[in-house]
């Protein structure tokens, strides 16, 4: 019956010993290497990830493995039917739905992706699953981002969007609109602030050496210490790049 | 004439993979401000895929045509008439349903329907496949035992005598026994829509007359029956024929009472067939 390669093969090879009784496997995944145009791919991916999923969103785990000397990003979520087939990940009206019902995990998604610096987001990098949850993915453009004509990828950029969030906009953001409650925005922005240093400093260590340099290790976590605790003040500072946020009399509440 | 240009992408499904061998199975134009697509309605891969997964087909076809029909959904999807819109679509096909990515057509048709209907015909449909599959019940399930070549199955038999308890005998349209366990015997009979009420009530006179030997021979089976959709008589018909039209309509409510299932539409006979291969499948097992 089934037509593609099964997601987890079990190898037949004996136990490799321990009370639990890890064996070893064959697992079907989507991967990414860093390319001359994409060089912080693999990193941006994994320290994207462990951040959101962090601090509470959906977001699948990033596992990272080397081949032929090349450093990949793994992802295992891949839904297929009993038959081994590729099913639709969601219409726009389905995922819009969901995020009418979960408007909070709407403003969390555009909290984080200020926070790590993600300017795509768009219905394509979201998944809705079979559970009726939607799930984002691809965050290979965040933190030290890509070589675009107009932007240099590496620290230079983490100091641009440091400067001046705008910069981060070379691409559209398609939800920069959605932000609209100011109680969900300091919501995550607390969740943000509220990330442990030495939780950070532990997601940029355990990165491969040939991933990041030192520089770059120290940069990226300077960056992300500096910034959540300005995270709020920042969207105030910016209101219009979100015009759904409104400002009241005496301040932004 | 003016040339008007039109961008165009194929959906394809990828059966294995592996092999990665595209069939083009739909096409979606933009054009006059206007996005439209043509799906096969009732897709069948090229060669021997008994396991295809048409449920997951008709998914994808669900999917295809609410982002392009449904409401548009402003923050969640690019303008319908973009660009942008063809290059989303083609980011949220995966796996086996793929799309290319936007290509250019030039014609001087000013109907973006038109120079779908033309692709559609020139790229997708298959080339020694002029007829899509039957809307009618009856004519659909013919065909899925072919495709499916059930008729060739040696447990499968088409117009057989069946020897009742009662000592009394039948004739069937198409039988088999369900399973060794139970020796469940599973009887279809058809009743097609043949253009006139008079020769279709005489078919469904027939089945009735079958359903209560069944039923009063009291025989472990279950009985099908596959129905077409009949035509009401017009308004200024004969009176006999709407009197016929009547008697019909109530003969369908007395088959409900006396038969196991009633199939009434292709998507049913295609999941009976479905249902008979599998039940076939365990029998060779």
């Amino acid at each position: 019956m089934r037509k593609l390669p099964p997601l987890i093969v079990e190898l037949p090879s004996d136990e490799l010993g321990g009370a639990s009784g890890a064996r070893l496997f064959h697992v079907l995944a989507v991967g990414k290497t860093n390319t001359p145009k994409y060089p912080y791919t693999v990193a941006n991916e994994k320290i994207a990830t462990e951040i959101g999923r962090a601090i509470g969103l959906r977001i699948p785990a990033v596992l990272l493995n080397r081949l032929t000397g090349e450093w990949y990003a793994f992802s295992t979520f891949i839904e297929r039917t009993d038959s081994g087939e590729g099913v639709p990940e969601g219409t726009a009206k389905q995922i819009q739905q969901y995020y009418e019902k979960n408007s909070s995990a709407l403003h969390g998604m555009v909290c984080f992706d200020l926070f790590v610096g993600n300017n795509d987001r768009k219905t394509d990098n979201l998944i809705l699953g079979e559970d009726g949850v939607v799930r984002l993915i691809d965050h290979a453009n965040a933190l030290f981002y890509r070589h675009t004509d107009v932007v240099r990828a590496g620290i230079e950029r983490l100091e641009s969007i440091e400067q001046d969030l705008s910069a981060m906009f070379d691409m559209k953001h398609w939800f920069l609109s959605a932000l609209t409650s100011w109680e969900y925005v300091d919501e995550w922005c607390d969740r943000i602030a509220n990330l442990p240093t030495y939780f950070l400093e532990s997601i940029i260590n355990n990165l491969p050496s040939e991933v990041l340099s030192s520089s770059e290790r120290a940069a990226v976590l300077q960056f992300l210490e500096r910034r959540k605790q300005v995270l709020g003040r920042v969207i105030r500072d910016n209101l219009s790049i979100f015009p759904g946020l409104k400002v009241v009399e005496g301040g932004t509440e | 004439m003016n040339e008007i240009p039109y961008l165009y992408q194929i959906i394809r499904y990828v059966s294995d993979l592996e092999r990665m061998e595209p069939q083009n199975i739909g096409v979606v134009v933009q054009g006059q401000g206007q996005t439209v697509a043509r799906l096969w309605k009732y897709f069948r891969p090229l060669g021997e895929k008994r396991d295809f997964d048409y449920l997951n087909f008709r998914k994808w076809r669900e999917f295809f045509e609410e982002e392009i029909n449904g409401a548009q959904v402003s923050m969640f999807q690019p303008s319908r008439n973009s660009p942008e819109f063809l290059a989303y679509l083609q980011s949220r096909c995966k796996s086996n349903y793929l799309m290319t990515r936007a290509l250019r057509f030039i014609s001087q048709v000013d109907r973006v329907e038109a120079v779908c209907d033309y692709l559609y015909d020139r790229l997708v449909k298959p080339q020694n496949d002029n007829q899509e599959p039957a809307l009618q019940p009856v004519q659909r399930f013919r065909e899925e035992l072919l495709v499916k070549k059930i008729d060739k199955h040696p447990r499968f038999k088409q117009d057989e005598y069946i020897h009742l308890p009662n000592g009394d005998s039948e004739l069937f349209k198409w039988q088999y026994e369900k399973n060794h366990g139970t020796n469940q015997r599973v009887i279809i009979e058809p009743i097609q829509w043949l253009n006139k009420i008079r020769i279709t009530q005489i078919e469904l006179e027939h089945v009735l007359r079958a359903a209560e030997k069944v039923r009063e021979s009291h025989l472990n089976a279950k009985f099908i029956v596959v129905m077409d959709e009949v035509q009401q008589p017009p308004r200024n018909a004969k009176s006999s024929a709407s009197q016929l039209y009547e008697n019909y309509m109530q003969g369908k409510e007395t088959l409900r009472n006396l038969t196991d299932e009633i199939v009434s539409s292709a998507d049913e006979s295609e999941e009976l067939a479905n249902r008979i291969e599998a039940d076939l499948k365990q029998l060779v097992a």
